[in-house]
């Protein structure tokens, strides 16, 4: 059976933000699955390395919470409202009762969804659900947070406050987004990982990754493209099409989309 | 916090007092106590603003099984015959025997749709869970009500894309029976994976197995309306009902 | 140390929950399909036997429990009465699939016409107790066939469920087994009845 990740070696470090770049099957999700420890449901998924995670337990944590790319599955249909949805992990915590109405506002409050909070999760949209979802995993308060495609359903607006409150996240838990968007990937990102056919292409600052002093056969995400739009450069085309080596301005590129 | 608190769920538990007492008293009294407790029942649904909804339960369901087991058990039952319809002859012990069957079955039928229209099956099964029933089976119950919702419409849109590809339900019963297998195929492998996705999903809230759980107990948000009063009456007329049920059945 | 999981907590748990409930819908659903294609048949535990399959026989009896008891809730009152026949059924096609019944069509067969047969004698005293007999499944007019020949309430109920459910059954059996093989083996291995297919 193909490898579904090959030879991972990943380090998540305390209060760090990871985006993981790469295209379609290139082994982002089941990177995901397997930082949060799900991967042993998936013996299909066979893989090789390992993910060492530097945390410390925050009190009355959950650890590590996630949202999958298919969030539909995170409704669990076992509560009436919105809130009590929110809640759900939470009582599964054994937290006092006070303690997990307060995570629970707080959390509806980030996301701005408050006006959902007495409404049937059966009868909200997917944009809706998607915002419930990651209400429920912030609620928890892990130590690692993992977003599988968060932005998949959101709409611009939704999408730039999402950015603003990963970064404020970013102070009390470390991340791990699966996202090729580039707006969040300048937002919040303090690594890169880029991955292609299950294996680590590229790990480290986005400045060092597309640096002008990096040369590297990858087939870069389109969104890289569009920095690219913003400045003027040399091109080298490779015509065989799959590969294209820079040698641009990333860092004034980058520096420019961060002011946007 | 008063916000807060008008989206967590409230629950009365004398509604279930009272429900469970009928049920009891449905299979363990005597048939003139049954009809008592019928003709009060009746007069209450009469009056009561959700009548519609226990009428349907009703009149869909039981009614026509009533009918047939009156005839069924009239027309067959040895013994005598207390009236004639035409040729049919209907017996004494046999009538008595539908009526047995059919004011249990009534009983049943409104008290359990009475209790459904003022309680909805997410609450009753969040307190069952508070009060420590095991909540893989409040879980399996509760997500089967909300599948059957999305299986009914996945169902619907399978059956219009096989029928663009050719699905004719007037063939013979064989070319029919073939139609199955396009049906169930990708519904159950949806459905499958989804399944598997939604337990890892239950994991990540950290509903998960003994040895991987972070702490033992759980934390239920639902808050319990009763007065002690209230709650002391209730429990008295399940136990007047169990009490008076079990001198009938060993006097 | 991790404590050692009972059976029931092996076939029972977070990976197993949702397909349990799946497989209730999908038994309450199949009576829709059916009606679709107008075919002659219930297969209303067809998810039971799936469930007891791919999970284990515990699964395929709180699968065929909980289908009863939500339509018995929703629909259908007389269900929750006939969920003994539902565990047996649950037991049964999990105790045969782990014996390989599954892994061919002709193993299947002869196993779904034994599970009519087991259902109709568990089905008989409590459709004569609670029902005099009728049932409103569409085969009543044998109960009545039956009691017009001097057969009592129980031997007519049975003789009714002799006549239909080991059709039924065995046509559930091999819809499993067909639908089994279409199954692509990335999911069948993440069920712990992976080996029973």
């Amino acid at each position: 059976m193909p490898l579904a990740l090959s030879a991972i070696n990943l380090e998540v470090n305390e209060r760090e933000c990871i985006m993981l770049n790469g295209l379609s099957g290139s082994g982002k999700s089941t990177l995901c699955l397997a930082a949060a420890d799900f991967l042993k449901a998936f013996p299909a998924a066979v893989s090789s390395g390992k993910i060492i995670r530097h945390r410390t337990e925050q009190e009355g944590g959950t650890g590590i919470a996630m949202v999958m790319q298919n969030f539909y599955s995170q409704i669990t249909y076992l509560r009436p409202t919105v809130f009590e949805e929110i809640a759900f992990p939470c009582e599964n915590l054994g937290l006092p009762r006070d303690e997990i109405i307060e995570r629970t506002d707080d959390a509806i409050a980030r996301i701005r969804i408050g006006h959902l909070a007495g409404r049937n999760p059966l009868d909200l949209s997917g944009g809706e659900k998607q915002k419930v979802v990651l209400a429920t995993a912030i609620a928890m308060s892990p130590d690692l947070l993992i977003l599988d495609e968060p932005l998949s359903q959101l709409d611009p607006e939704s999408t730039s406050h999402l950015g603003e409150i990963l970064s404020g996240l970013k102070r009390s838990m470390s991340l791990i987004i699966a996202e090729n968007d580039p707006y969040l990937t300048l937002k919040v990102a303090d690594r890169v990982v880029v991955l292609s056919d299950g294996k680590i292409l590229a790990d480290g600052k986005l400045e060092n990754i597309l640096g002008p002093d990096v040369e590297c056969e990858i087939d870069l995400p389109a969104w890289t493209r569009c920095i690219m739009e913003l400045q003027n450069g040399d091109r080298t085309r490779d015509h065989a099409g799959t590969a294209i080596r820079y040698e641009l301005n990333y860092k004034r590129a980058i520096e420019t989309m961060r002011k946007i | 916090m008063a916000t807060s608190d008008a989206f967590i769920t409230k629950y009365n538990p004398l509604h279930h007092y009272v429900a469970l007492s009928i049920v009891f008293a449905a299979f363990a009294f005597k048939l003139e106590w049954q009809l008592a407790i019928l003709v009060i029942l009746l007069a209450a649904t009469v009056i009561s603003p959700r009548r519609k909804l226990i009428y349907r339960g009703f009149l869909k369901f039981v009614l026509p099984l009533i009918i047939i087991g009156f005839f069924i058990n009239g027309l067959f039952f040895a013994g005598n015959t207390v009236f004639t319809l035409g040729l049919l002859k209907f017996k004494g012990a046999g009538l008595l025997f539908a009526s047995r069957v059919a004011v249990r079955l009534v009983l049943i039928v409104i008290s359990i749709s009475d209790y459904f229209s003022k309680v909805k099956s997410e609450t009753v099964s969040e307190y069952l869970a508070a009060r420590g029933a095991d909540r893989r089976f409040i879980y399996i119950f509760l997500l089967s009500v909300a599948m059957v919702h999305l299986l009914r419409d996945k169902l619907q849109k399978i059956y219009v894309a096989q029928s663009a590809r050719g699905l004719d339900t007037t063939r013979n019963f064989v070319t029919r029976a073939r139609y199955l297998l396009p049906l169930l195929v990708p519904l159950s492998y949806s459905y499958i994976a989804e399944s598997l996705d939604r337990g890892i999903a239950l994991r990540a809230a950290n509903f998960a197995d003994k040895n991987s759980r972070r702490t033992k107990s759980v934390t239920p948000l639902l808050k319990v309306s009763i007065s002690k009063t209230g709650l002391i009456l209730g429990r008295t007329i399940l136990i007047a009902a169990i009490a008076i049920g079990a001198s009938r059945l060993f006097s | 140390m991790a404590e050692k999981l009972s059976w029931f907590d092996r076939e029972v748990n977070a990976t197993t929950i949702p397909l349990i409930a799946f497989g209730a819908a999908l038994n309450i659903v199949m009576g829709q399909a059916v009606q679709m294609i107008k075919l002659p048949l219930y297969l209303d535990s067809i998810g039971t036997i799936l469930i007891a399959c791919l999970v284990g026989p515990v699964a395929g009896m709180l699968t065929g429990a909980f289908a009863n008891l939500t339509l018995g809730f929703f629909f259908n009152y007389a269900f929750i009465f006939f969920i003994p026949v539902t565990l047996v059924i649950g037991a049964f096609s999990g105790f045969v699939a782990r014996l390989g019944a599954f892994k061919r069509w002709y193993t299947a067969l002869p196993c779904g016409i034994v599970q009519g047969i087991l259902g109709a004698v568990a089905s008989a005293p409590i459709a004569a107790f609670m029902f005099g007999g009728v049932t409103m499944g569409g085969t009543d007019f044998l109960v009545l066939y039956f009691r017009a020949i001097g057969k009592s309430i129980i031997q007519s109920a049975f003789l009714q469920g002799i006549a239909a459910d080991p059709v039924d059954k065995a046509a559930s059996y091999l819809i499993v087994y067909f639908l089994l093989t279409r199954i692509p083996r990335t999911i069948l291995l993440r069920l712990p009845g992976y080996g029973n297919v």
